[in-house]
């Protein structure tokens, strides 16, 4: 019933659409197994009148972020509420499946898609080199399509892509029926709470099962080759079909009547009743996924829309993939596909690095309002470790940095499935009553540590720095197949988790400090064996983008003079609050050890250089300055009142005097982000963490850079780190699509980040 | 001749007055004498003590203050001048320096030598005779800072210019104090060039500070000139 209604609303459109509009069609080619096809009629296929176009455009404006649009309220939703039916139905619609290019054994499969070609008779490009569907010039482009721009959908034979790629994959969705694939409006996560709203799901779930069945039955989704493009469409963009939609609009579930000279209904009062509300965050291109939609559905002609799916039956997979890998470097494409191919090359030693906040089960259960969006299953520690166990198996990244990782849980699940792999892990608990810390942990075939350095920031003597936030510092070698190859410089990894609150800039800039000069005090140790050595620095800190911490550590100064506390890290704007915490000199207390420059004093005896001189510098003088031998008076020394009448104390008026001269701190190590504050090519924010009290990046991946911009990737002999490609961060709103975080794809309430370095 | 101590009337403060004791050369020779005296009977030359951090040459701290009034005797010039101690270790100068005054508390018309043992804080001495200075004239409250940073420097040989640093001065004025570092040969460019960027560096200078470089001889030629003017029976 309910597919027929979709059948009529659809067919005629289609039909239409087909007709009228060949020509453009051909702008935008979907390739499968290589050959560019097109979801011929698809429902996603709307002509619109120019007034439902007007108010899309305005709808679409990229300007109009997707966080601001759930102004529908809940009165709103209720109104609307005889729409469900027909709502959910547009839930069934899923994603068209686009085969990776390089697969291109699949000869039935591209028999049948050309069968459909035929029957659509259209003509398609097939010259383009990838899937990317190219939505720019459709006026009923969602916003966020532009974020899925270049991302695409992918259809996978289940056995080849479990041969390219053993360990499946972690960012798939689920076939289950149960765990409800996003949900329509449910991008304001309020949603779920509310009565009303479960009825809608219920319902959505209900005319969702045949789907859903059809799936299920043509076996597990898997995914594809970690470094294949896929395009994240679930998220059923009612962008597309507003004209229908507002037809829908005139339905009630009662009736279950669709009027379709309504649905065709230029008439922009029927159709935008409830359009704002009927159109979560519209994002990515929309197909029709399920097999069994055309058998479900009466149609006395054949459907093109429908019928294209066919041809995917019981030999297809279907696999979404959220994320995007970007690849900076062409040169680097050859490499992309296995982790291991160009490894040994000689000269170059690629690897991949992850860092990743798993999220603490006992933090969860501590914060648990911050997860109300989440349902007990997601949150189930068992149920994320098998998830975050499968996305370390799907991308086995050279090194791994954790953070949040519970010391029971890292001990007893974590650990021993890494050393299974062939990981060597080096774990760090935070200090105090915490039961999570940080681990580092790398493959041990691909390098060999030199040394390591358990931080604790915690100090006693500090009133300043009583946190129990800890870090890692490890110093890897470079292996190869050869064995150890002293080719490659060392690579300093350091992982760290600073302090959340937001208020204690302050705290996070000492604890940030602490950091960098350990890091510091590893390349002078490699300095001095000649060795000029690498710098990754990840993990969780806290501190939003270009904001004072992050802007430290990327431009390497800060001028904190009277800076407020909480600005450091910008995670909330406090700027309302009447007095706030300002810092000022001196930042850290002397007994930290640490100057402004983020070095550890040189509490080295001096070295006497070619000039045969005894060269000492400042802070190895000051080191001394209350030492027993010179707090003795002179016996020889005149007393001249108020001269040479002082006492030494330690606790002199200016206990840090040069230090804070220029209220600047600064660090040398030239570091740079892998990530960006934006996603590729859009302005939309991209993030590390999202959980309900909001959505930020706070997660980071910084690297030494030699010179010159971070992804030049000239062909020229350039030493030291070179990015080759990220995995790529998701907004806000794609999230939110995916009920937050953590959800059933992604496991924790931090993204992982991924980055492939190539070492020279 | 000139006086020895001509140095310590720092004609940079902008104090010129010609208080500043200028003894008879009679007087001069037997203050040179007791200084002589005091260096060879009451301080032995100075040694690291065990353990203790070597520095690369062994300096001496003075302590000059104009007296108030007509300093005509030789009893007033002394009291301008006084050797506070000599240092040989890192040890030995926190000993002394944690002694001292910071030059930001001292009160009055005062000045602060540290020079290398041997090298007295005046124009006419052999180290100094064709040297000069870096003078950089600091707001009130800055002056312990820059001391301590220029002199700690100058102790663990961070200007890398060989041998041609002489010594540092701090001078403690009305509106303002002046530090300064002497060297050998004001005729050497690529030296002082290179001594101005250390000072720049160590001492954390804000951008527009103002530094100049005078050597000894213009600054005698200008304390002749001006003293010249206003006390002619100078003669010189």
């Amino acid at each position: 019933m309910i597919g027929s209604l979709i059948y009529y609303g659809l067919y005629p459109l289609s039909q239409l659409f087909i007709k009228l509009s060949e020509s453009w069609w051909k702008h935008r080619p979907v390739i499968i197994n290589g050959t560019t096809v097109c979801d011929g009629g698809a429902n996603s296929c709307r002509r619109l009148t120019e007034q439902q176009t007007a108010l899309l455009d305005q709808w679409c404006n990229p300007g109009n972020e997707v966080s601001e649009t759930p102004t529908h309220t809940c009165q709103e939703r209720r109104e609307a509420e005889g729409l469900v039916d027909s709502r959910s139905l547009l839930q069934i619609r899923e994603v068209v499946v686009v085969q990776k290019r390089e697969i291109k054994e699949d000869k039935e499969k591209i028999h049948s898609v050309d069968l459909m070609e035929q029957e659509s008779e259209l003509e398609w490009e097939l010259e383009s080199e990838r899937a990317k569907i190219q939505a720019d010039d459709c006026h009923w482009r969602s916003s966020s399509e532009d974020e899925s721009q270049g991302l695409q959908v992918m259809a996978t034979d289940t056995g080849r892509a479990c041969s390219a790629k053993p360990g499946g994959g972690f960012s798939g969705l689920k076939p289950s029926p149960s765990n409800a694939l996003p949900r329509a409006g449910s991008d304001n996560h309020d949603l779920l709470n509310r009565p009303q709203e479960s009825q809608v799901c219920s319902k959505g779930k209900e005319s969702f099962e045949p789907t859903a069945g059809s799936a299920e039955e043509s076996g597990s989704y898997t995914i594809p080759g970690p470094l294949n493009y896929g395009l994240f469409t679930s998220e059923n963009a009612y962008g597309d079909d507003s004209g229908m939609r507002g037809s829908e609009a005139q339905v009630s579930s009662d009736s279950l009547l669709y009027d379709l000279s309504a649905m065709l209904s230029d008439n922009p009062a029927q159709s935008f009743t409830n359009h704002t509300w009927l159109q979560p965050a519209p994002a990515g291109w929309h197909f029709p996924v399920g097999q069994e939609l055309s058998e479900i559905v009466y149609h006395p002609v054949p459907f093109p829309g429908t019928s294209y799916y066919h041809g995917l039956k019981n030999n297809t997979n279907f696999e979404v993939i959220w994320r995007v890998w970007e690849d900076f470097c062409q040169s680097s494409i050859p490499c992309t596909s296995s982790h291991t191919a160009c490894v040994d090359s000689g000269t170059k030693f690629d690897f991949t690095i992850m860092s990743y906040n798993i999220l603490a089960q006992d933090l969860l259960e501590a914060n648990i309002e911050l997860y109300t969006h989440c349902s007990e299953d997601v949150l189930a520690w068992e149920n994320r470790f098998q998830n975050i166990f499968k996305e370390l198996q799907s991308w086995e990244p050279d090194i791994i940095c954790f953070q949040e990782a519970q010391e029971n849980h890292f001990h007893e699940q974590i650990y021993p499935a890494l050393i299974e792999m062939g990981y060597h892990c080096m774990y760090k608990r935070r200090t105090g009553s915490k039961t999570d810390g940080c681990a580092v942990c790398y493959k041990a075939n691909r390098f060999k540590m030199l040394s390591v350095r358990l931080l604790e920031f915690q100090r006693h003597d500090s009133e300043l720095l009583d946190r129990d936030n800890v870090g890692i510092v490890l110093l890897l070698q470079p292996t190869t197949a050869h064995g150890e190859d002293t080719n490659f410089p060392p690579i300093c990894v350091a992982n760290t988790h600073l302090l959340f609150n937001p208020r204690r800039g302050d705290v996070k800039l000492a604890q940030l400090a602490i950091v960098l000069a350990e890091i510091d005090s590893l390349v002078k140790q490699c300095k001095l064996k000649g060795l000029e050595c690498e710098i990754i620095l990840c993990g969780d800190f806290n501190s939003l983008p270009n904001m004072p911490l992050y802007q430290l550590i990327v431009t390497g100064k800060l001028y904190y003079h009277g800076l407020p506390n909480w600005m450091v890290s910008g995670q909330e704007d406090l700027s309302n609050k009447s007095h706030h915490r300002r810092l000022y000199a001196p930042l850290w207390p002397n007994s930290l050890g640490i100057n402004d420059n983020c070095q550890y004093y040189d509490v080295c005896e001096p070295q006497s250089k070619d000039t045969g001189k005894l060269h000492y510098n400042h802070d190895f003088l000051r080191q001394l300055r209350y030492c027993p031998a010179a707090c003795v008076r002179p016996p020889d020394l005149e007393f001249i009142p108020g001269v040479t009448d002082n006492t030494p104390t330690p606790e002199e008026t200016q206990p840090y005097p040069p230090r804070h001269f220029r209220n600047t701190i600064c660090h040398g190590l030239n570091l740079s982000s892998v990530y960006s504050q934006n996603i590729s090519d859009t302005d939309h924010c991209a993030v590390t963490t999202l959980h309900s009290h909001g959505a930020t990046m706070v997660d980071y991946i910084f690297y030494s850079t030699r010179k010159g911009p971070a992804w030049a990737c000239a062909v020229e002999e350039k030493r030291g780190l070179t990015l080759l490609g990220r995995l790529a961060l998701l907004s806000e709103a794609d999230l939110w699509l995916l009920n937050g975080l953590p959800n059933e794809v992604f496991p924790s309430d931090h993204l992982s980040l991924l980055a492939k370095f190539q070492l020279r | 001749m000139n006086n020895k101590f001509d140095a310590l009337k720092d004609d940079d403060s902008g104090d010129h007055d010609q208080d500043n004791g200028s003894p008879k050369d009679g007087e001069k020779e037997r203050s040179e004498d007791e200084e002589k005296d005091q260096n060879t009977t009451k301080r032995k030359a100075v040694v690291p003590g065990a353990g203790e951090h070597p520095l690369q040459y062994n300096y001496t701290f003075w302590y000059s203050r104009r007296t108030p009034g007509r300093p005509a005797s030789t009893q007033s010039y002394e009291q301008n001048i006084k050797q506070i101690g000599s240092f040989a270790s890192v040890e030995q100068f926190w000993r002394f320096y944690s002694h001292m005054i910071r030059p930001g508390d001292l009160t009055g018309h005062s000045d602060f030598h540290l020079f290398k043992e041997g090298i007295k804080p005046m124009w006419e001495d052999d180290a100094n005779k064709s040297g000069g200075k870096w003078i950089i004239r600091l707001r009130k409250g800055l002056a312990s800072r820059c001391w301590e940073n220029l002199i700690l420097a100058m102790l663990g040989e961070q200007f890398m210019v060989g041998e041609e640093i002489c010594g540092a001065v701090v001078s403690v004025r009305f509106q303002e104090d002046i530090i300064s570092i002497w060297n050998k040969t004001a005729s050497d460019q690529a030296t002082t060039a290179r001594i101005r960027d250390t000072l720049r560096r160590v001492l954390n200078l804000p951008p527009n500070t103002i530094m100049e470089y005078k050597t000894h001889t213009d600054s005698i030629k200008a304390w002749e000139d001006f003293h010249g003017l206003v006390n002619a029976s100078g003669g010189r």
